[in-house]
């Protein structure tokens, strides 16, 4: 590379490390913000979504014994709780991001789209540790985890909590300006989870059912964990580019709701 | 140094459109301290929170080529739950500035002792606006914008903020709102005047101080 090329790519040099700054100061502001003033709250951050998991999974299985697929309920559980906590927790916390944050806008050097991606990767970050606490913890017990495909298994919850944070991104400007968006968002996320097959066999319903509830992107990533569990489960249900478009949909919507509406947001 | 290039911005309060600058360009030039004056409600916050950036024109642009404050005056932008350390080291961090420095500095300047590790909600008025003066301070930026904020903290805090303007006069320029007029005579070599959505520039801040005067009466 030459000199005038080097210098010409200077400035968004020095701007994506100004911008990794400013994300890297509001994570740890985060951290140590939410719950209390100390370091440790960031373990209720991660042991907040992690209790709801686990209290569903007691429930679930000391409640039903008959299950439709399998012979292990936890398993069966598990598969389909873990999609909705991935999902639900960051995209809500995201959501939030932006009204919660606000006032950090009044230093101009941080932007509306650094406080919405400093939440979401702290989110995702956390959905990671989620996830591994809790496969860790039903070794513990003696259940047996361990996917058919592995890789199957690891690229599902990737893509739960990409359509996590994608949903969060979007939601995280909506509510800025119009309120309301957080109802709307839990109760999209109940309908979800309640339509997602997390308690039941999808391909059991019949077909006008079948037909609806596909169009739950959460459906699919329940569905495609499954599918790493269950040799030959998926009776041509699942869909993974739906949920990967779906999320980048939200995804796209949500930068551009952020370029379009960025003084509104400002000024609100 | 900040250019506005065609810059509108209006409210609407209760369908009432105020226009606070109706199609303006103009060109802050690096080297020069402006002072900008106003009747009441002319706009000269929101005419600096555009200049910062916090806000942006609803038409045209304005072009930031140095570093740039945000415009110092009230508390805004600290977080009441987290400490004066943390909100420092928050701003230091964003800023790209050494964290311990910058907190040592604003522990001196502002002189809170040790409120420094209470919540900013714990503090007084007058403590608020002495740590979030001091942050400004301890961040070099190459254009201080400030909005009426001569007046913080008694006499003493008053007298140790001139002369920390006085070091920053040699390396940075300043754009200043104030109804001080002394203020503005001591600071600035150049003066706006807004009124009516319009900028009028004054190259001596003499005749700006006179025309802002005939407003007035």
């Amino acid at each position: 590379m030459n000199s005038s090329a080097q210098h010409a790519l200077g400035p968004y040099r020095q701007a994506i490390q100004s911008q990794a700054r400013v994300i890297g100061a509001l994570m740890l502001r985060d951290m140590r913000t939410r719950f209390g003033r100390t370091f440790f709250g960031y373990l209720v951050i991660v042991g907040w979504p992690l209790s709801h998991l686990l209290m569903l999974m007691v429930i679930y299985t000391l409640t039903r014994s008959v299950i439709p697929i399998g012979t292990n309920a936890s398993v069966f559980f598990a598969t389909g709780v873990l999609p909705y906590i991935l999902c639900l927790y960051p995209s809500r916390m995201t959501l939030m991001s932006l009204v919660q944050n606000y006032p950090l806008l009044y230093f101009p050097i941080v932007k509306s789209l650094d406080v919405v991606l400093a939440r979401g990767l702290l989110e995702i970050i956390t959905a990671f540790w989620v996830t591994a606490i809790f496969c860790f913890l039903l070794v513990l017990f003696g259940i047996d985890i361990m996917p058919i495909h592995l890789e199957e298994a690891l690229l599902a919850v990737f893509a739960t909590i990409y359509l996590a944070f994608s949903l969060g991104f979007f939601g995280a400007l909506i509510y800025k300006v119009f309120r309301p968006w957080q109802i709307v968002h839990i109760i999209a996320m109940i309908v979800m989870y309640f339509c997602s097959g997390a308690l039941f066999l999808p391909s059991a319903l019949p077909d006008t059912v079948q037909y609806y509830i596909w169009f739950n992107p959460l459906l699919h990533s329940v569905e495609w964990l499954r599918s790493a569990y269950y040799d030959g489960y998926s009776y041509g249900l699942l869909s993974k580019p739906y949920l990967l478009g779906v999320s980048t949909a939200f995804l796209m919507a949500g930068l551009i709701a952020e370029r379009s509406m960025r003084g509104i947001i400002l000024q609100a | 140094m900040i250019t506005v290039e065609n810059a509108h911005k209006y409210y609407r309060i209760n369908r009432l459109k105020k226009v606070v600058l109706r199609n303006v360009s103009f060109k802050f030039q690096a080297g020069r301290s402006y002072g900008i004056l106003g009747i009441n409600g002319a706009g000269k916050s929101t005419f600096m929170r555009l200049l910062s950036g916090t806000e942006l024109p609803n038409g045209g642009r304005i072009r930031r080529t140095v570093r740039v404050s945000w415009p110092l005056g009230f508390a805004g932008g600290l977080h009441p739950n987290m400490t004066g350390r943390d909100n420092v080291s928050f701003v230091a961090r964003a800023y790209g500035e050494n964290v311990r420095e910058t907190v040592e500095f604003v522990e001196d300047f502002a002189e809170v002792g040790p409120y420094m590790d209470a919540p900013v909600k714990t503090y007084s008025s007058g403590m608020v606006q002495r740590v979030a003066f001091g942050l400004s301070m301890a961040i070099n930026f190459d254009c201080y914008l400030i909005d009426e904020v001569m007046a913080v903290g008694d006499a003493r805090f008053q007298a140790r903020c001139k002369t920390e303007f006085e070091k920053r006069k040699k390396f940075s320029d300043i754009i200043m709102v104030s109804h001080g007029m002394d203020a503005i005579q001591t600071y600035c070599q150049e003066g706006i005047v807004l009124a009516g959505g319009e900028l009028h520039h004054f190259p001596k801040v003499a005749d700006a101080i006179e025309a802002y005067r005939l407003l007035n009466m």
